[in-house]
């Protein structure tokens, strides 16, 4: 195995794990939080328990990414945070049901353990010359290990030391760099476990989850854990592909548009950080500190949920939208530090005003001024930190 | 010089990292609103607590203390008056947005202490220029005069003496352990469905309680500006036994300085302990519970 077949899985990988992480966020978003939803107040602590699941398990496929960003950083490529508009094929076996964003039902999370399992059922063993889409997870990652494990080390990590995420979080998510084989094969070796094959694994959490829904389906079966939200919400016109929803009605289109751009900021300067050109330590860490984390948490997070209690549009009676995770084609930065903090200086911006359209038109409730002063703030705090 | 030292218990029902910090029934983080409770609001409450849970300590922040010019006043009027923070303050770090964690400045920040016949009331502004400034508009460099001061070590102090002191708990494990088992108890004895749940949440919370539960039973910042805003007084001011200084012209500062810590992230209470001075001219012949010499 070459340089460029290992860039080339672990490029597959972080589109798999990015993409995996935003259906997470979306079940979890979508699920309903209090009893003036229809729900009772067994059913919210059902949910919240579920919901605690879904993003615990976000944030490590978050982590997962991370790793795999760390690697092409380490081992001398750029970080990988595209991923196709949803709903997209699944690049891996022995999934055949498309990669969606949906509510949580129990043929979603089966879905989800679908995906999450790492090995391919007795008897269905991958072929020579079979089609590089067809692997499972679990061979996609013993590849990209044997591949570490056969390249001269001092060869395989030329990248710079700087380019690797950091994240010690009061958390589940915990990132630190990679620069040797041993480091990258550990890092291999827990995003592995995390998925499958361990009794806290991804698997074992979603099985339980699984089990848990349908138990609560069968003692009320007029129990709707979820929001209405359409599948594979969308507002892009150039990107739309049958299982698409597009949405229609105006302000949620701009809110989703908003959450659309908040999303793309956050992982250009993701970006960034993996990928510095010229940049300080004490950049960097602004760069986390100031826009990163505080998108993370702030913004998408809060945004998320609003979504999916905004109208979908006309046709849709009852129909809620919800976030749908929209990139364009590009998801990288110039080198050039100027233009390159320009750009994201702008997007801020961006996000500022279409907040604030928002705000004045009412569209984001209660909770939407709130996230309006935090963009205006973070806005203003990254532009200070460019001066 | 009036000077005041206040303590006592309060209630902050928020959420907490890495849930955002408007999410109102918690998720991810380590505290949550129970079933039948209200949302959870952010809200530092000095006195009355909103849905206080059972083994909550007594909400309420008074005076313990007063001296006038160094002299202690054991009959002062404002002995045990009250302490609170009015319009709604909360800690206002939003997950990094406005502070890092533990550097939180609590906005906004308008105290009032009342006994029986006199309320005194001031509030601090980010800058009097500028008295409609939000929180979300300050600068960092007046933002900063109302974080928490640094302690040599850092933004907080770790398993404080002083906390334990003021609590009696220094067990931290221990003391979870033992509140589950009155929780326990409580639920082999409750009826009502919804109180069953909470009860069992809890239970389950402190089974699955992490390393920084216990140590925000131990931790606590230290606050320390200038309250600078416009002075009220509503009442008799001759019962306190002399004058607050004011002018419109001259606006004396009332410096301020207490910690607050010991969160217990189960019954969402804290303690906060301190002092405020109030520059003060006492009056000649009269005695400090306001009767005539």
């Amino acid at each position: 195995m070459t340089r460029e077949d290992l860039i080339s899985r672990l490029t597959q990988a972080a589109e798999i794990e990015h993409a995996i992480c935003c259906m997470y966020l979306f079940a979890g978003f979508a699920l309903k939080r209090s009893p003036s939803e229809g729900i009772s107040w067994a059913e919210v602590e059902q949910n919240r328990e579920w919901t605690a699941i879904l993003f615990t398990i976000a944030r490590e496929e978050m982590a997962h990414l991370g790793i795999v960003c760390n690697l092409l950083g380490a081992i001398g490529a750029v970080p990988e945070l595209w991923h196709p508009p949803f709903p997209h094929s699944a690049p891996i076996g022995p999934v055949t049901a498309p990669l969606e964003l949906k509510s949580l039902t129990p043929e979603s999370l089966e879905h989800l353990i679908q995906i999450e399992t790492g090995e391919r059922p007795e008897g269905s063993a991958i072929s020579e010359g079979q089609d590089d889409n067809t692997r499972t997870i679990g061979e996609l990652y013993r590849e990209i290990r044997i591949g570490i494990g056969r390249i001269e080390e001092e060869k395989l990590f030329i990248g710079p030391r700087q380019a690797q995420l950091r994240i010690d979080f009061p958390s589940s998510v915990n990132l630190g760099p990679l620069h040797s084989r041993t480091e990258a094969i550990l890092a291999l070796d827990r995003l592995v476990a995390e998925s499958g094959g361990t009794p806290a694994s991804h698997v074992a959490r979603l099985i339980n989850v699984k089990q848990e829904l349908e138990a609560a389906l069968a003692a009320n079966p007029t129990f709707e854990p979820s929001r209405r939200v359409v599948a594979n919400p969308s507002i892009e016109s150039e990107t739309r592909s049958s299982g698409m929803t597009t949405i229609s009605h105006a302000d949620t289109r701009l809110a989703m548009e908003l959450f659309n751009r908040a999303y793309l900021a956050m992982l250009l300067i993701l970006y960034r950080v993996n990928s510095p050109f010229g940049e300080t330590d004490k950049e960097l860490d602004l760069l986390r500190s100031v826009a990163y984390f505080p998108l993370m948490t702030m913004v998408i997070r809060p945004l998320g949920e609003m979504l999916t209690l905004l109208p979908a549009g006309d046709g849709m009676p009852g129909a809620n939208a919800g976030p749908g995770f929209e990139l364009p084609k590009q998801v990288i930065l110039p080198p050039d530090k100027r233009v390159a903090w320009l750009r994201l200086g702008d997007l801020l911006g961006q996000l500022a005003s279409i907040a604030g359209t928002l705000v004045r038109r009412g569209v984001l409730g209660d909770r939407g001024e709130f996230l309006n002063q935090n963009l205006q703030r973070i806005e203003s705090d990254f532009r200070r930190a460019m001066r | 010089m009036l000077l005041l030292q206040f303590e006592g218990w309060f209630q902050c029902r928020l959420p907490t990292n890495p849930d955002p910090t408007d999410e109102p029934r918690g998720i991810s983080g380590s505290t949550w609103a129970l079933a039948g409770e209200p949302d959870l609001d952010r809200i530092i409450r000095w006195s009355d607590p909103v849905a206080p849970r059972s083994y909550s300590p007594a909400i309420g922040v008074r005076v313990v203390g007063v001296s006038i010019n160094g002299t202690s006043q054991p009959e002062h009027p404002l002995l045990a008056s009250t302490v609170e923070l009015l319009d709604g303050p909360r800690f206002e770090e939003r997950n990094g947005v406005i502070a890092k964690m533990g550097e939180a400045p609590i906005d906004p920040f308008y105290i009032q202490i009342s006994a029986r016949n006199i309320a005194l009331r001031r509030r601090d502004l980010w800058d009097p220029r500028q008295p409609a400034l939000q929180i979300h508009e300050v600068p960092p460099e007046l933002l900063r005069r109302r974080q928490p001061t640094h302690t040599g070590t850092g933004i907080w102090e770790l398993a404080s003496a002083e906390v334990a002191d003021a609590t009696g708990v220094a067990d931290f494990p221990g003391y979870f352990q033992r509140r589950k088992g009155f929780l326990q108890r409580d639920l082999e004895a409750a009826d009502d469905p919804i109180a069953k749940l909470a009860l069992r949440t809890r239970i389950r919370r402190i089974n699955n309680a992490r390393w920084v539960e216990h140590f925000r039973l131990g931790f606590r910042v230290e606050y320390r500006f200038e309250i600078n805003g416009q002075t009220e007084i509503v009442g008799d001011e001759e019962d306190l036994g002399g004058v607050v200084l004011r002018s419109p012209y001259w606006l004396p500062h009332w410096p301020i300085r207490f910690w607050m810590g010991g969160y217990d992230s189960d019954t969402l209470c804290a303690f906060v302990r301190g002092t405020l001075e109030i520059p003060f001219r006492a009056l000649i012949g009269r005695t400090l519970t306001g009767h005539p010499t």
